[in-house]
């Protein structure tokens, strides 16, 4: 009996991702980060079972003499079987695909090249922030406030409570006028 | 022959004097220039992203309007304001994405900022510009200070928005309350 058995399982391929930089001026601040974060999980459960019974039976026959007065040599013939059993079988497992890489564009950040013997002469200015830096904008050219934005407006609560205020005063006056009068008449 | 080494040896002295005379000589207290000194170019800044203010929106107190340039007047110390809108004070920071404080006040009525001093923390406000930028906030602080107390004309460091109205049981005070940036969208 042959038996052969013949699987395949292919592996995963994998990627690499890089960036590049380039056309840089000095003090320029470029950063190119290459976060690859790959996780792959497979499951491959692979359960074969291959039974092959060989029910073959070989029997060699009975050497039996009859009506001779011997049986001479008579013999009974061989007896054999043949049996070829050929299984093939694959197993294509799950595998991980890395997808391509995707160029990642550092931000935008505008540098002049400078050839390398360019003589700047330096001004009284000198510059600051660095590389990339916002420029710092202006204050406006305005007169210097003294107070800031009256905005009390007409609320509800204000108008209420200057009606109670009011009020409040006109009673106080009353009340005082009832008094100096009551004094002058005693 | 002596002659001749009698002229060696008046060269030689004559040699050494003047070495010795080259190395003894001062250095002058004021050098004059030196070569060139090549400096090297700063890299372009980034131009800062800025504008006026034409809309403030709160949207926590449902707070939409449109922002007008309020200017000061020094004659009497007011302000340009009006129920209608919000003012952008002229004297702050345009608002930018580098530097300073942007003012934005309103009244405090129901048409304007009555409801500002009902703020929760961390709440957004978003302010869109003649620019054509939404400048996305969040709220940092609040405080109540008198009138007087114009520090925020001058205030330095991180963009930051100012909205202000007024408080107090006779509008005595000015709140202010203090937002720092978050993002910018371009409309």
């Amino acid at each position: 009996m042959t038996l052969a058995l013949v699987f395949g399982v292919s592996a995963p391929s994998a990627s690499a991702l890089d960036c590049t930089i380039s056309n840089t001026g000095p003090d320029s601040d470029n950063t190119c980060q290459s976060i690859e974060d790959f996780r792959c999980t497979v499951d491959n459960d692979n359960n074969v079972t291959v039974y092959n019974k060989d029910g073959q039976v070989a029997e060699t026959g009975d050497a039996i003499g009859v009506d001779n007065t011997n049986a001479g040599s008579a013999t009974s013939g061989d007896a054999n079987n043949s049996n070829s059993t050929v299984v093939e079988g694959t197993i294509k497992n799950n595998t991980c695909v890395i997808a391509a890489p995707t160029t990642v564009t550092p931000p935008s950040t505008p540098v002049t090249p400078v050839t390398p013997s360019e003589t700047v002469t330096p001004s009284a200015a000198t510059p600051s922030g660095g590389a990339g830096a916002i420029t710092p904008v202006a204050a406006p050219k305005t007169a210097a406030p003294v107070a800031l934005p009256n905005t009390s407006g007409s609320s509800t609560f204000g108008i209420v409570a200057s009606i109670v205020s009011l009020l409040g005063l006109v009673a106080l006056g009353a009340r005082f006028a009832v008094a100096t009068y009551a004094n002058i008449k005693a | 022959m002596k002659q001749f080494y009698g002229l060696i040896g008046l060269l030689n002295v004559a040699v050494g004097v003047m070495f010795y005379t080259v190395n003894i000589t001062p250095t002058p207290a004021h050098a004059s220039p030196g070569p060139v000194v090549i400096a090297r170019r700063t890299p372009a800044s980034i131009p800062a992203t800025q504008g006026i203010p034409t809309r403030v929106q709160v949207p926590s107190l449902n707070i939409d309007l449109p922002v007008g340039v309020g200017t000061y007047n020094p004659g009497d110390a007011s302000w340009t304001v009006d129920a209608t809108r919000a003012y952008y004070a002229d004297a702050s920071m345009p608002i930018n994405n580098s530097n300073g404080t942007t003012l934005i006040y309103g009244h405090a009525q129901s048409t304007v900022f009555e409801t500002l001093p009902q703020i929760q923390a961390d709440a957004e406000a978003i302010v869109t510009t003649d620019t054509g930028f939404a400048f996305h906030y969040r709220l940092s602080s609040s405080k109540e200070v008198p009138p007087s107390d114009v520090s925020v004309f001058t205030s330095t460091g991180a963009p930051t928005l100012v909205l202000q109205t007024c408080i107090g049981a006779f509008s005595e005070l000015r709140a202010l309350y203090s937002f720092h940036l978050v993002s910018i969208d371009t409309l």
